[in-house]
C-alpha cells in the first residue's frame, strides 16, 4: 500500500434485506486526488458514500482509512478522524443558521473554529452574506455550498460529495465544482459521485464507473472520457 | 387579582418546565416521553427525601434535586430508549409508559401513598407590598426560578455550541452523526436536561399542592395539551401552551369572585369549579385540534426539513 493511500476499499458488499445494493466494490482514493464515482440512478453511488461514512453497515468487505480498519468505528468518530461528508440532497439543519451549521462540525476551540469558518466563507462568499440566514430558507445552490462547507469544518483527509450539482443549474454547478480542484490542494482526497459525468470526469484524476452495485470499469479519468463504450453507456442517453 | 395574576403565572411557569422537558425530548428523539410525568412526580419525592437530610430552604434543596433527577433521567434514556431506538417509535412509547409505572410504584413502594409537600423556595409567608396589596412569596420565588431554568435552557440551546449541536442532532441525527457529533451523547444529555426541568417543576408545584405517587398521569396529560396547543415541537409555543392550561385552572374557579353578583343568575359553583375548567380546558383543546391542528406556535420548519 502507498504511503499517500487515503480510502482503501475491498470486496465491499451491501445488502438492504434481499436486495444487494454493493456487491464486492474495491476501491481507493489517495491523498490529493479527486476520484469520480459515475453510474446512473440506483448504480449504487449513494450506498457506497454512506457505508464509507458508516451511515450504512457493510455485510462483507474491508474498510480502511490511512491504513486503520473503519470496521468498529462509528459515525462521528468517522467523522474525526478525517471523513468529511456533503451529502445527496444537503441535508443542512434546517434550523440553525449559515454559521451555526458550520460551527456545530467544528472540533477546534473558538479560535481554530472561527478561522475554518473563515477560510469556508473566502470558498463560497455567498455563504457569509447569509451568516445568519436559517439553513432552510437558502436557495439549493447556497445550501450546497453549506453543506460542502460544512464537511470541509472537520478539516477532512477525504472529502465525500454525493451528487454535488443535483438541483442546480449549470452556471451553479460550474461555480459549485470549480472549487474542489483548491481543495486538493493540500492534500486532501476526494470521492465525487455525479451523474453528471462529463463535469465529473473533467475534473476528476481518475474514475471508477458503478453499473447495479458492482465496478465494471475503472482508470484515469481522461481515458473513461474517451472511452466509447462509458459514452455510450452514460453519455448518449443523456 | 394581583395573587390571581401571580398564580397563574406561578403554575404556568411550573408547567412550561414540565413542557419544555417532554418537547426537547420529543425534538431530540421523534418520541413521547410517557415517564415523563412519573419523572415530575419523582422530582417532588427526591426534594421531599432531600429535605430531610439536608435542612434549610428549597433553594439549598433546588440543586440536588436538579442533579438527583437528571440522574433518573439518564436511567431512562439507558432502560426505555437506547436498547429500543432503532426499532418503531411505538416501541419507546410502550417502553417509557412502563419506566413510569415502574418509577410510580418504587415511589410508593419508598414513601406509601400519602401526598408529600416540599420546602418552599424561600419561603411560604405572605409579603406585604403596602396598601392593602400581599402577594405570597412562594408563588414570586416559582416565577424567578422558572424563568432562570428556562432562560439558562434558551441560552444553552442558542448561544453555545453544545446547545446547537443538541438541536443539530434535533434536527437530523444521521448528520449530526456524520458532522463529527456525538448523537448517543447528545439524546443521552437531552434525557437528563428534561428530567432535570420536570423534577425542579415538581419540587416547585408540591410547595403548594402536594404530592402523591399517581400524580404523574396527570402532569403528564398536562404537559402533553401544552405542547399540543402550543404547535408540536415548538419551544416558544410550548411555554405559551403551558402558561394557556395554566389560565384555565386559575381562572375558571376565581370567576365568581372576580365578577362579584353573578352567582345571583348563574350556578356559579357547578360551572365555575376546578371540574368545569378541566372540562374548559379540554373544549379548547379541540378546538385548537380542529381550527389549526398544527398549534398556535407549528413549525414551518418541520415540514420543510
Amino acid at each position: 500500500m502507498s504511503a499517500s493511500r487515503l480510502l482503501d476499499i475491498s470486496g465491499v458488499t451491501v445488502a438492504y434485506g434481499q436486495v444487494t445494493a454493493l456487491q464486492g466494490v474495491s476501491l481507493s482514493v489517495d491523498s490529493g486526488e479527486v476520484v469520480a464515482l459515475v453510474g446512473s440512478n440506483g448504480a449504487g453511488k449513494t450506498t457506497l458514500m454512506k457505508s464509507i461514512v458508516g451511515l450504512l453497515p457493510v455485510s462483507g468487505g474491508d474498510l480502511h482509512l490511512k491504513g486503520l480498519s473503519l470496521a468498529r468505528v462509528s459515525t462521528h468518530q468517522r467523522a474525526r478522524r478525517g471523513i468529511g461528508y456533503s451529502p445527496e440532497g444537503r441535508r443542512v439543519f434546517p434550523g440553525l443558521s449559515v454559521r451555526e451549521n458550520l460551527e456545530v462540525a467544528s472540533f477546534d476551540a473558538a479560535r481554530g473554529t472561527a478561522e475554518m469558518i473563515g477560510r469556508v466563507y473566502a470558498i463560497f462568499p455567498a455563504l457569509q452574506e447569509k451568516e445568519k440566514a436559517l439553513g432552510w430558507t437558502l436557495s439549493g445552490g447556497q445550501q450546497q455550498m453549506l453543506a460542502i462547507g460544512r464537511a470541509l469544518m472537520l478539516r477532512p483527509k477525504l472529502l465525500l460529495l454525493d451528487e454535488p450539482s443535483l438541483g442546480l443549474s449549470p452556471k451553479l454547478t460550474d461555480e459549485v465544482l470549480q472549487h474542489i480542484p483548491k481543495l486538493v490542494a493540500d492534500g486532501t482526497g476526494v470521492l465525487i459521485a455525479e451523474q453528471n459525468m462529463l463535469k465529473a470526469l473533467e475534473i476528476a484524476d481518475r474514475a471508477y464507473v458503478l453499473r447495479n452495485g458492482r465496478i465494471v470499469q475503472e482508470g484515469a479519468a481522461a481515458a473513461l472520457k474517451a472511452d466509447p463504450s462509458v459514452r455510450d453507456a452514460f453519455l448518449g442517453g443523456r | 387579582m394581583l395573587q390571581l395574576t401571580l398564580n397563574t403565572l406561578s403554575l404556568g411557569s411550573a408547567y412550561a418546565l414540565v413542557a419544555l422537558g417532554l418537547v426537547l425530548v420529543l425534538n431530540a428523539t421523534n418520541a413521547v416521553n410517557f415517564a415523563h410525568g412519573a419523572l415530575v412526580m419523582l422530582g417532588s419525592y427526591l426534594a421531599f427525601a432531600i429535605a430531610m437530610v439536608v435542612p434549610g430552604q428549597g433553594i439549598v434543596v433546588l440543586p440536588l434535586v436538579l442533579l438527583s433527577a437528571a440522574a433518573f433521567g439518564l436511567v431512562l434514556a439507558l432502560i426505555a430508549y437506547f436498547p429500543l431506538r432503532t426499532k418503531p417509535v411505538v416501541a419507546v412509547f410502550i417502553a417509557t409508559i412502563s419506566a413510569g409505572s415502574i418509577f410510580e410504584n418504587l415511589v410508593l413502594l419508598t414513601f406509601g401513598p400519602e401526598p408529600r409537600s416540599t420546602p418552599p423556595i424561600l419561603g411560604n409567608s405572605m409579603l406585604d407590598l403596602g396598601g392593602g396589596l400581599a402577594i405570597n412569596e412562594q408563588s414570586i420565588a416559582v416565577i424567578c426560578a422558572a424563568f432562570i431554568l428556562i432562560a439558562g435552557q434558551y441560552v444553552l440551546f442558542a448561544h453555545t455550541r453544545f446547545g446547537r449541536r443538541m438541536r443539530a442532532v434535533a434536527q437530523d441525527p444521521d448528520m449530526a452523526a456524520a458532522s463529527g457529533i456525538n448523537v448517543k451523547l447528545m439524546i443521552a444529555f437531552t434525557f437528563m436536561l428534561a428530567a432535570a426541568l420536570a423534577g425542579a417543576a415538581g419540587m416547585f408545584l408540591s410547595a403548594t399542592y402536594y404530592t402523591s405517587p399517581t400524580d404523574g398521569g396527570n402532569y403528564m396529560m398536562k404537559a402533553y395539551l401544552a405542547v399540543t396547543i402550543g404547535g408540536w415541537g415548538s419551544i416558544p409555543g410550548t411555554v405559551v401552551g403551558a402558561f394557556l392550561v395554566a389560565l384555565f385552572e386559575v381562572l375558571i374557579p376565581a370567576i365568581p369572585a372576580l365578577i362579584p353578583g353573578l352567582d345571583a343568575y348563574l350556578p356559579t359553583t357547578t360551572l365555575f369549579s376546578m371540574t368545569s375548567s378541566t372540562i374548559a380546558l379540554f373544549i379548547t383543546f379541540l378546538a385548537v385540534l380542529l381550527l389549526r391542528p398544527q398549534g398556535l406556535f407549528g413549525e414551518a420548519i418541520k415540514k420543510r426539513a
